[in-house]
């Protein structure tokens, strides 16, 4: 797979102007540009292509899950665990690994993004050990055509640290971003 | 307010506009962003004066919708030399340099070792292998006994035996649970019997898996040493006799190295044996210096987290140049070539151009100037060679547009030309592993915006002509440990000063720097400096007293060879001397 012949899905996005920006990191197994929060700069707005870890058989269901009108998907469904190898570290989750979750999932939805569906997804990255949060997490995973080994999303990362009322100061942020996006 | 990041293909056309609107822009942002404490600087790459950010170049998701049509058109404000083999194809391919039919070295087996010789370590390991992972380990065996380079009888019955030890734990003294040690066997065999395919999946480790590379082609007995003495006793002993210890947490495999071997994923993914193995080299590299750091691979905290730590010993975290956590093994050509030292390495086979990586010279590193010195370099050196690569390069990225970032890959099977040929081995995949033409090589050693760099050179069939120079300036001066030193990637085409985040591989110049700032970081505030005694606090110390502890670290250092190290100690003591603190 080589990442420079696929088209990402996104052409044109809107960032706050004091949000600055890291050089865009790409290897064969990933694509990621990160922009920073003039006051946090753990906190993250991400732009991410990944093949790394993915399985076909987890992208035929985000395929399938992209392809139905905007829902809820179930905890603890089939087609929830069977995702999680397309969500990343965030498929290592209490439903996908229910001994071993580094991630609590909290939401799992699609929705409809300026006319193009997404998945949503909506949790916390914990300590295994003593289950508190260490980053709170949404995203939105974007269909890409034609490959059975990419994902691309857009995430929102923000130290659960700063507490709850910071991420969602951030999230009307990321919810910014996300309207103001042109898919290609 | 906000900022719009535009698709606009036509401004990238103006290549002088475009440049200097990033310019500004970064001028602007940066401003903004040192004026808040604890800010760092980032590069807002590409953003223009008017706020809007192109994505068009260095789409970030690859080529843009005129993908074809921007790379002809960045080859043709190119110098000639470089701009000239814009066809159809890819970076790479060894159709275009009329050597389709040249086999991956891996691909020939060795006529192999007598059966006999070998047979009383290979029933010993049979014996202990799980009936389920039988299959898996003897195509490992059968390989490892056939491969090429060769190993001799001798060679394979070490490694027979440690594979043994290390599956039956004989002394009960292993941290691993049988699985796990099964897991860490069957990688470390696989290692042993692909050198080349040796990957480094979701991780910053480019720099160690060469190394791994090439001692698993030369002396895969001392890679089977010190894996199976990892997995037994969680630590390593260095060849000076220091116990380099690891973390718990890094002894267990990570989410790729669990993966079992026929699975689709393992291709690209780093597996158990080249975990422990980073972790190992990586550690001993770092405890031996000072401050003495420790690197982890740790549980995953957030999307897009390789899981990598580098610590201070109160497990504070170190920062990177832009001051935020470095979250990768930073080491440089030089440390790789220490760590290369430690491991019995010899000659002069990690190769990068002085351009880029500057032109001190340490164990192992050799810098060359031009392609007549690569060449010959590549000639020269004990295969498979390490060459310092900019993964910005079109060799790589596939457009030459995307940022500068340096990394590392092995060469091996030099053929002369016209034209000369290598066979690199990336760390990505085998896909990424191929036969490319040494000038196509010597070219992505070098900056994208450098004359020589970013593109394909045309051998046209007439051999590796040309003396493409790289230049520039490096560093921008620094103002120490998360203060927001260096400028980062240039974002389109620059990268020649300064470190970013696409660095797997940091070039001399920033690295000294950030070396030095976490020396006087750590020093200033350490319990060992007499400066920080409670019964010195009020007293003047005298000079000796200061100087004398860093002195022993000097000649440490020195009896190590370490010239960086050196450089730092001299350097403080120094400014000790001259009355400075």
């Amino acid at each position: 797979m080589d990442l420079t012949d696929a088209f990402g899905a996104i052409k044109s996005a809107t960032l706050p102007p004091d949000w600055t920006s890291d050089p865009q990191k790409t290897t064969a197994k990933m694509s990621m540009k990160s922009c920073y929060s003039p006051n946090h700069d753990e906190v993250t707005i991400t732009f991410f292509r990944r093949c790394d870890s993915v399985t076909p058989e987890s992208i035929a269901v985000l395929h399938s899950t992209l392809s139905r009108a905007p829902q809820t998907i179930p905890d603890a469904s089939k087609e929830l665990i069977d995702l999680a190898p397309a969500l990343g570290h965030a498929g290592n989750n209490q439903w996908a690994s229910p001994k071993a979750a580094t991630f609590r999932l909290i939401q799992a939805q699609t929705m409809l993004l300026r006319m193009r569906t997404v998945l949503y997804i909506r949790g916390a990255f914990i300590d295994p050990n003593d289950r508190k949060g260490i980053n709170e997490y949404c995203a939105v995973f974007v269909d890409v055509p034609n490959s059975d080994i990419a994902v691309e999303e857009v995430f929102l990362q923000v130290p659960s640290s700063l507490g709850i009322f910071q991420f969602e100061q951030y999230r009307k942020v990321y919810l910014q971003v996300l309207e103001s996006i042109e898919w290609r | 307010m906000v900022t719009e990041i535009a698709d606009k293909p036509a401004a990238h056309k103006d290549a002088p506009q475009h440049a200097q609107a990033a310019a500004l822009s970064r001028q602007t942002t940066d401003s903004a962003a040192l004026n808040t404490p604890g800010k760092t600087a980032h590069q807002p790459e590409a953003i223009r004066p008017d706020g809007t950010m192109d994505f068009s170049a260095t789409s970030i998701y690859g080529k843009n919708s005129h993908g074809l049509e921007t790379t002809v058109a960045a080859a043709q404000a190119r110098p000639a030399e470089v701009a000239a083999p814009q066809a159809p194809g890819r970076p790479g391919d060894v159709q275009r340099a009329g050597n389709d039919a040249l086999p991956k070295p891996s691909d020939t087996l060795a006529s192999g070792v007598n059966p006999a010789d070998v047979a009383q370590s290979k029933e010993k390991l049979e014996h202990a292998i799980a009936p389920d992972r039988q299959k898996e380990f003897q195509e490992q065996m059968n390989t490892i006994e056939h491969r090429n380079p060769p190993l001799t009888a001798d060679q394979i019955n070490q490694i027979y035996d440690k594979t043994t030890q290390l599956l039956t734990n004989p002394d009960n003294t292993s941290q691993l649970n049988q699985a796990e040690r099964t897991q860490l066997a069957s990688s470390m065999l696989k290692d042993i019997a692909h050198p080349n395919e040796t990957d480094q999946g979701f991780h910053n480790t480019c720099n160690v898996t060469t190394l791994e590379k090439r001692l698993n082609a030369q002396d895969p007995v001392k890679f089977a040493n010190m894996v199976t003495e990892v997995g037994l006793t969680g630590q390593y002993t260095a060849p000076d006799g220091k116990a380099i210890k690891l973390d718990a947490a890094s002894l267990h495999p990570d989410a790729e190295a669990g993966y079992n071997a026929n699975d689709s994923r393992t291709d690209g993914a780093r597996n158990y044996a080249s975990q422990i193995f980073d972790v190992a080299t990586i550690n001993e590299y770092w405890q031996h210096q000072q401050p003495p750091l420790s690197y982890s691979q740790v549980r995953p905290t957030g999307q897009g987290d390789t899981g990598e730590r580098l610590t201070y010993p109160n497990g504070q975290e170190v920062k990177g140049p832009d001051g935020k956590p470095m979250r990768s093994p930073g080491l440089s050509t030089e440390a790789m070539g220490q760590i290369g030292k430690d491991l019995g390495m010899s000659g002069q086979y990690i190769i990068s151009n002085a351009a880029t990586d500057g032109p001190n010279n340490g164990a192992g590193t050799d810098k060359v100037e031009n392609i007549d010195q690569f060449n010959a370099a590549l000639a020269a050196s004990k295969p498979p060679a390490i060459i310092m690569v900019n993964a910005g390069n079109l060799l790589f990225s596939g457009s030459g547009e995307q940022p500068d970032g340096w990394h590392v890959v092995t060469a091996s099977n030099y053929k002369e030309g016209p034209p000369a040929m290598v066979f690199m081995s990336n760390q990505w995949g085998e896909k990424n592993d191929k036969w490319v033409s040494v000038a196509d090589l010597y070219s992505a050693t070098l900056p994208n915006n450098a004359p020589g760099g970013g593109g394909r050179r045309d051998d046209g069939g007439q051999g590796d002509g040309g003396q493409g120079q790289g230049g520039g300036q490096r560093g921008d001066g620094g103002q120490g440990q998360g203060g927001g030193r260096g400028d980062g990637g240039q974002g389109q085409g620059g990268g020649q000063r300064g470190w970013s985040r696409n660095d797997e591989v940091i070039r001399d110049e920033p690295y000294r720097e950030w070396r030095q700032d976490l020396f006087d970081n750590y020093w200033k505030h350490s319990d060992q400096n007499p400066l920080n005694n409670p019964q010195n606090q009020n007293k003047p110390v005298d000079v000796q007293t200061q100087v004398s502890p860093l002195k022993a670290m000097l000649a440490d250092a020195a009896s190590r060879q370490d010239d960086i190290m050196m450089q730092v100690l001299n350097s403080r003591i120094n400014d000790i001397m001259a009355g400075g603190n």
